[in-house]
């Protein structure tokens, strides 16, 4: 269990590596045959390796799975936005916690990908390098001295990396800073990006990969994280005696006992207002990693999956509920 | 390994501006500064080189590069013979469903002969255990 400070702000860290195969066209430029074949191919490269990975891994064709479970992998950053069409000759292989994954015939040939909770891209990189070293080892990759691995888009030649954590930011939204914030930060190869407008979710991600090393641009998405956070915990204190913010936090808490029905956006942006309420110490009666979870779990795809129900928004209310009764 | 070594026939493709692997021309990198392979950057390596140098400067590559820090790789070369949990036989079986449902029936049945090859060599391993 992370035990840093941040957590209550920085939610997730996710790390991916894109490879592409010199054998191959690009993306773009494979026939559906062309993509099965490699996939068939990777399904065997990888399987061959499985000794030597630390978990076993599931295997789910894009093509084959429900609209549900897709929807929810796609949720989990597992699969990407796109995989929702055209996803045939697409495949993922991911471990059983569900944070590291190796996509194939996405956005790139081969992406593998680490999604860890709250403040953790230097563990989710090491992940991903691990498995990067194991799987691309010996593969013919897309590779030039001059511009690295090769993409595409020939402006996205470089490491192949990209490195995001996801921030609640409510404060510094609230009081509009975070537009200065993403102004400078722009210099520095970095965007902020809002990912959920409900809960004040907003995704801080590097853009440069060409002359720049993958721990360097860890380095520098480290420095703009640890400066958001600051600028977070001093304008959460400053709004501590705030009577709209406190207000909207109790009403948030009120709501989630007591709704009958409850549709996943207004959830979001309850909890969001319970993290301020824990993060001023305002609530108590839960753990705060607790609401990551949850957030997860609770989702639309989610419930669908586990309770094979229609009535989604009214069995969140009920879970919810008792989630938070112990709250005040 | 260099592409421009190759045969005179794949010469004239670069005289046309043409990659020889994907057909992509010059004019998607030119004006939609998209490659199709990683040939092209050979192919192209002149208008890449300008685009690249005109939008992010002269940069040099410092990230990972693959066979230099491979720590693992010996360890995989003994490891050759690891437990597999996607067999053979399961992929294949997968290309198989493909082939019926794309209608290319000719590599369906290559593919459903080598199926039942591998079949067949599997249970005489088993009788030999």
């Amino acid at each position: 269990m992370p035990n840093n400070i941040n957590d209550n702000i920085v939610l997730s860290s996710k790390v991916s590596l894109k490879r592409n195969i010199k054998s191959y066209p690009f993306e773009e430029k494979m026939s559906t045959a062309q993509k099965c074949e490699l996939l068939t191919n990777m399904m065997q490269y990888i399987s061959l390796r499985s000794r030597l990975l630390n978990s076993k891994l599931i295997y789910k064709d894009a093509a084959l799975i429900s609209e549900n479970e897709l929807a929810r992998l796609i949720e989990k950053n597992i699969l990407n936005e796109k995989n929702k069409e055209n996803n045939e000759g697409v495949g993922v292989f991911f471990d059983k916690s569900e944070n590291l994954s190796i996509l194939i015939n996405s956005d790139s040939q081969i992406e593998i990908k680490s999604n860890l909770w709250g403040d953790n891209l230097k563990d989710a990189y090491n992940k991903v390098v691990y498995y990067d070293d194991i799987i691309c080892a010996e593969l013919p990759l897309a590779f030039n001295d001059e511009y690295g691995y090769l993409f595409s888009d020939i402006y996205k030649c470089g490491t192949g990396f990209e490195a995001s954590a996801c921030l609640h930011l409510p404060c510094l939204e609230y009081t509009e800073e975070l537009k200065s914030y993403a102004e400078n930060m722009r210099m520095f190869g970095i965007l902020i990006g809002n990912i959920r407008k409900s809960d004040s979710v907003y995704e801080i991600k590097n853009v440069l990969t060409a002359g720049i090393s993958e721990e360097e641009s860890i380095e520098n998405l480290e420095k703009v994280i640890y400066t958001l956070v600051n600028g977070e915990l001093s304008e959460r204190n400053f709004l501590k005696n705030d009577e709209v913010m406190t207000n909207s936090i109790k009403e948030a808490v009120f709501l989630l006992k007591n709704a009958m029905s409850i549709s996943y956006d207004e959830f979001l942006k309850c909890v969001s207002f319970v993290r301020i309420g824990l993060s001023i110490g305002l609530l108590s009666g839960i753990d705060k990693y607790e609401l990551n979870k949850y957030t997860d779990s609770l989702s639309d795809a989610a419930i669908k999956e586990s309770y094979k129900t229609e009535e989604v928004s009214e069995r969140r209310a009920k879970l919810v509920k008792s989630i938070f009764e112990k709250v005040n | 390994m260099s592409v421009k070594s190759e045969s005179k026939y794949e010469k004239d493709y670069y005289k046309d501006g043409i990659c020889p692997f994907c057909g992509t021309v010059k004019e998607d990198i030119k004006i939609n500064k998209k490659t199709g392979c990683a040939f092209c950057f050979e192919v192209f390596s002149d208008i890449i080189e300008e685009e690249i140098k005109r939008k992010l400067g002269h940069v040099t590559y410092k990230g990972r590069v693959h066979g230099k820090n491979q720590a693992l790789v010996p360890v995989y070369r003994n490891n050759a013979i690891a437990v597999s949990s996607l067999s053979l036989n399961e992929a294949k079986k997968r290309l198989l469903e493909i082939a019926v449902k794309e209608e290319r029936y000719e590599d369906a049945a290559i593919l459903r002969d080598e199926i039942k090859e591998l079949e067949k060599r599997d249970k005489r391993d088993d009788y030999a255990e």
